[in-house]
């Protein structure tokens, strides 16, 4: 799965956590480290198997549970509207 | 009284809406602008001249608070500075700015802190320069915007104090002690917020995320700039989060506790 950020949306990333404001609603979400990371992976033109193995170099977790988390993440991303899905 | 010769460092232009040949309204789709319901329109021709549209009947007060507030404000935003809505103090030399929602008690903090020998910085709004990757809080007038109630605590007597404007609840008060003169690194930012079951006012360090947030929730006029102005918004909170700590100051809506409140901030910054 890729990801790209919707129009409208604006992302920054601050500390170890990232900040998204969607311009048309003007709600404001706060996405922790780890969603940080998987954010910056995958708008950076990774997949969500990248996000994966950059998340893992960073923490020890397991990988599977780490690969389900992501997919609700950028599932939950794409259903509020945040981002679109990209063919690979 | 005789006329300066200097040119002008801001032009506004002003006119009723219901008067269009004499000034013709400026491109719609240049320059920032904002509408004020029920008073009018702030439109920013350029780096340094503003067009401000008072809806009829033409009032002067309207145009008085229109200039003062926002059209002063929006070209400042569009000139690269950060606006927020708020009142800040320097102490001892260290920019403070509080923010917070209409009435939950800025200008009487930034009153009671000056009451302790602060300087005032600004009342109503701050404008935040970035100088060489430095937030820098500049001077703004030497007047604070109170309620009634508010002077009353301070020990003012609200009858002697005129309207901000005629027919207004407000006071308009004249800062009679030290004024900063010059721009002021900023040190603090306190989000105030009000917590009935708190017995004291408590300060709280907020993370990054949660101070763009406060940053962006009291922008100046942010629900009036409209959307095409988010991004400037937005990215400019950010930076200023990443250069400055912002807290949360919770305090009871009990206007004895403003004291306690200064002292708190006062402690904070000084610490």
């Amino acid at each position: 799965m890729k990801l790209r950020i919707s129009e409208g949306v604006l992302l920054q990333f601050i500390g170890d956590e990232a900040v998204v404001l969607h311009v048309a609603t003007g709600t404001y979400f706060a996405v922790n480290q780890t969603g940080a990371l998987a954010w910056r992976s995958l708008v950076q033109g990774g997949s969500l198997e990248d996000a994966v193995q950059e998340i893992l170099q960073v923490y020890e977790v397991d990988e599977a549970s780490l690969r389900e988390d992501l997919e609700a993440f950028a599932n939950d991303l794409v259903e509020k509207g945040l981002a679109e899905e990209i063919p690979i | 009284m005789a006329r300066s010769t200097r040119p002008a460092d801001i032009t506004i232009v002003a006119h009723a809406s219901n008067d269009p040949a004499r000034c013709p309204s400026p491109n719609p789709d240049s320059g920032a602008k904002l509408v004020v319901p029920g008073m009018g329109t702030v439109h920013v021709l350029s780096t340094n001249c503003v067009h401000v549209n008072v809806e009829p009947p033409f009032a002067l007060p309207a145009f008085q608070q229109l200039t003062a507030g926002p059209a002063l404000g929006l070209l400042l935003h569009s000139n690269g500075d950060s606006i927020l809505h708020g009142s800040a103090v320097s102490i001892s030399g260290k920019g403070v700015v509080i923010l917070g929602a209409a009435g939950l008690g800025k200008s009487t903090l930034a009153a009671a802190l000056r009451q302790k020998g602060h300087a005032h910085v600004s009342d109503g709004m701050c404008v935040i320069r970035m100088v060489e990757g430095s937030a820098r809080l500049l001077p703004g007038p030497p007047f604070a915007k109170l309620w009634p109630d508010s002077l009353q605590s301070l020990g003012f007597d609200p009858a002697k104090v005129e309207s901000v404007f005629p027919g207004d609840e407000k006071r308009l008060v004249p800062v009679t002690g030290p004024v900063a003169r010059q721009a002021v690194p900023v040190h603090r930012i306190y989000s105030l917020a009000f917590e009935p079951s708190e017995p004291e006012p408590v300060v709280a360090r907020v993370s990054p995320a949660v101070a763009v947030w406060e940053l962006v929730r009291n922008y100046y006029l942010k629900t009036h700039i409209g959307v095409s102005q988010s991004s400037a918004i937005f990215d400019r909170c950010v930076e200023l989060a990443r250069k400055v700590s912002v807290s949360t100051l919770v305090r009871t809506n009990d206007i004895c506790s403003v004291s306690g409140a200064a002292s708190l901030v006062e402690n904070d910054v000084l610490d």
